[in-house]
């Protein structure tokens, strides 16, 4: 898929925009195990000059760290990956071989004590087919403070213990004050959830009921927003509840839902807010969110009001998931839109579990708890356990789920594929939301078929089915697959200036790994322009025509992996030098070839 | 109409209409996203006279969500007929790109 980014924006904010991937890069640092040959000349120098002429040999600055054996060296070198260094060392005609030097882990469980009833976030298994394998994607990485996932939900409760150090202070959208039963009027910078409880007293007032309409009957609160925030981000190994399966995901909480749901425009707002896009009249969002994770939904095809806000967060990069729905029933909005990643829900074997509404807007399917029991008194055996308020009505002290309790809904779904993609950015900072939502989807599992169960979209009595890729998504949610295909290349370029016909500008490539080779190309444009390196991490590039131009840059990493990333340019006509000095404006040719500036990373293709 | 039907007819006045009231569903207000084409303040009171001169309805602001984009109350209930008049005539106007009822969403 190709996506062109035109950036109608003066150059400082380009410069801004592109130094951030940069700046979250390090320099690589390798270790690598070699063993030599028997018959390798550097035998016959000492073992501590051994790995710095090997090093010489192959054009890098190397020495020697250990010898784990009389046959082993540990050889250490900057700028370049383990990986790589690897690589490049196993193609000596004198290395028998050459391993990366890993760091191991304990591979301990969380301390935290309700973690062996998660079972949605351990290994797959032939009892837990759906389960996410979350577990094994920590050993990869543990996530990041600096990715953010909004929940767009009740709002939370700021003190709960296993949340308390992951929350950000988020905003309150509900705008009516009803609905709100916060006391405080309209919107406001506290996000805690009051209770959504509806009273007796509630029920008997008039305004409220005819806001809510529908079924209007006293219910306990459900502290929604605090149960989803826990599923991505509860803390993990603090000895406490349960493990969020974020890791040190930081959560930023909108308050967008009260008593009777939430209107569309206030879970609007607080999608932008969230984003970081302006929302007239309220303060700037100091935390913008990467993730934004919709727990909710309601019947209806996309309108136009979602689908315009859709674009613009997924035009700022941020991955927008949504619950399909608890409902039997075609996905609901705003999980049908265009653009969004839509969950389904499936039972603890991977099919669909009955509830779950599905449809060909589905992207994904994950856990969404279920019940194996359904007879009173007898456990659930696959449900969710989050961490709650134990309040029937207005808060009290705080707690997690029961055990057997019925804690299901494709609510629950969603928080583990924001978590996933959470995770993932922590991996890789450079992917992109539809790169995200790709590899999502490229690692999912495939659906088990159950013999007794119709194929979706047929269902039984209750609403199970076989899950096919047309009705349920890409697959099953693989939490530690997903993570690991983060880290596949990506590819992206900056570009030094407004381009100006015959005026080299210089090309950057940028990458989460150390390529070993560049390729600059053009492939469109009104006429050839030149490269300066056209191999080399860094080129200029001159264009000899006014027009649009698109340029293609393809990288390729120690091991043999390629990826590509193509640039859209517009160039300026050069301007005019008539009229013996302006006295330094800008003129109108200048100031469209700012404008008109387009660029960057599209059409990745990753070959293995 | 005799004596005794004008007795039955107000005392049915008297007695039925307070127990239609009681037994009707209350009604809200209508609420509607709309996007305009231009950046517009929403609140504005010359906004809001445009759209009551557009719909034929009374209008109130209720928020913004963008600088085009804002939700407002239509005091006619859903299903009246005057609503769904005054929504077509916003829809034509050339001012608003988009409108949409600004329904709610629940947990999921």
């Amino acid at each position: 898929m190709k996506t062109v980014l035109t950036l109608c924006t003066a150059l400082l904010g380009l410069g801004a925009l592109l130094a951030g991937p940069a700046a979250a890069e390090e320099a690589p640092e390798a270790r690598v195990i070699v063993k030599l040959k028997p018959g390798s000349p550097l035998k016959q120098i000492q073992a501590t000059s051994r790995m710095k002429s090997l090093g010489e040999r192959i054009g890098i600055t190397a020495k020697m760290l250990g010898q784990p054996s009389p046959e082993l060296q540990v050889m250490r070198a900057s700028g370049i990956s383990s990986e790589a260094l690897a690589s490049r060392l196993s193609r000596e005609y004198d290395v028998e071989y050459a391993v990366p030097d890993r760091i191991k882990r304990i591979k301990a469980l969380p301390n935290d004590p309700l973690f062996s009833h998660q079972w949605y976030l351990q290994a797959a298994s032939p009892t837990q087919l759906a389960a996410t394998n979350a577990q094994a994607a920590w050993d990869i990485t543990s996530g990041t403070s600096n990715v953010v996932v909004a929940v767009v939900d009740t709002g939370v409760r700021f003190e709960h213990e296993d949340l308390t150090a992951k929350l950000l202070p988020g905003y309150d959208f509900v705008l009516d004050d009803l609905n709100s039963g916060d006391g405080q009027p309209g919107r406001d910078t506290d996000a805690s959830d009051p209770g959504d409880y509806l009273s007796t007293s509630d029920v008997a007032n008039a305004t409220l009921r005819a806001m809510c309409g529908g079924s209007f009957a006293t219910h306990n609160s459900s502290w929604h927003g605090t149960q989803v925030a826990g599923i991505v981000a509860a803390e993990a190994n603090n000895s406490r509840g349960i493990a969020g399966i974020g890791g040190a995901t930081r959560i930023l909480p909108i308050r967008a839902l009260g008593k009777c749901g939430g209107y569309d425009s206030d879970i609007i707002a607080g999608m932008r807010w969230a984003a970081g896009l302006a929302v007239p009249g309220l303060p700037a969002n100091p935390n913008p969110a990467r993730i934004i994770n919709l727990s909710l939904a309601g019947e209806g095809t996309c309108s136009s009001a979602y689908a315009s806000v859709v674009a613009e967060i997924r035009a700022v990069g941020a991955l927008i998931v949504a619950a399909a729905g608890n409902e039997t029933s075609p996905v609901e909005e705003p999980a049908n839109c265009a653009g969004v990643l839509g969950v389904a829900g499936i039972r603890h074997m991977g099919t669909k579990v009955g509830y779950s509404s599905y449809g060909p807007e589905v992207g994904i399917s994950a856990p969404a708890g279920n019940c194996v029991n359904i007879l009173t008194g007898q456990p659930c055996l696959f449900p969710f356990v989050n961490t709650i308020n134990l309040g029937l009505n207005g808060p009290l002290g705080n707690g997690y789920t029961g055990v057997n309790d019925v804690t299901i809904g494709t609510s629950f779904a969603v928080p583990l594929v924001s978590g996933t993609a959470a995770l993932m950015l922590a991996a890789n900072p450079l992917l992109g939301e539809s790169e995200l939502m790709a590899r999502i989807k490229r690692a999912a599992t495939a659906f088990p078929v159950d013999a007794t169960l119709p194929t979706c979209p047929a269902v039984t009595a209750d609403g199970q089915c076989n899950c096919t890729t047309t009705t349920c998504g890409a697959g099953m949610l693989d939490t530690a697959a997903a993570v690991a295909l983060a880290l596949e290349p990506t590819a992206g370029i900056t570009v030094s200036a407004a381009p100006v016909v015959n005026t080299a500008i210089t090309l950057t490539a940028a990458s989460n790994v150390s390529p070993v080779s560049w390729q600059w190309i053009q492939i469109s444009g009104p006429a050839t322009g030149s490269f300066g390196s056209p191999a080399a991490a860094s080129t200029t590039f001159t264009a000899t025509s006014a027009g649009s131009y698109t340029i293609r840059l393809t990288i390729t990493d120690a091991i043999g992996r390629t990826t590509s990333a193509d640039a859209s340019l517009t160039v300026a006509s050069a301007p005019s030098s008539g009229g013996g000095g302006g006295g330094g404006a800008t003129d109108l040719a200048s100031l469209t070839g700012i404008l008109a500036l387009a660029l960057f990373a599209a059409n990745r293709r990753n070959r293995a | 109409m005799t004596k005794t039907g004008w007795l039955a007819l107000v005392a049915a006045v008297l007695l039925g209409a307070p127990a239609c009231a009681g037994t009707g569903q209350p009604t809200h207000p209508l609420q509607v996203i709309i996007g305009f084409a231009d950046p517009t303040d929403g609140a504005a009171p010359a906004t809001l006279a445009a759209l009551k001169k557009t719909s034929g309805a009374r209008v109130n602001f209720v928020s913004s969500i963008s600088e085009r984009s804002h939700a407002y109350q239509l005091l006619c209930a859903a299903g009246d007929p005057a609503c769904s008049k005054a929504i077509a005539a916003l829809r034509a106007d050339p001012s608003i790109r988009q409108l949409d009822l600004d329904q709610k969403k629940d947990l999921r």
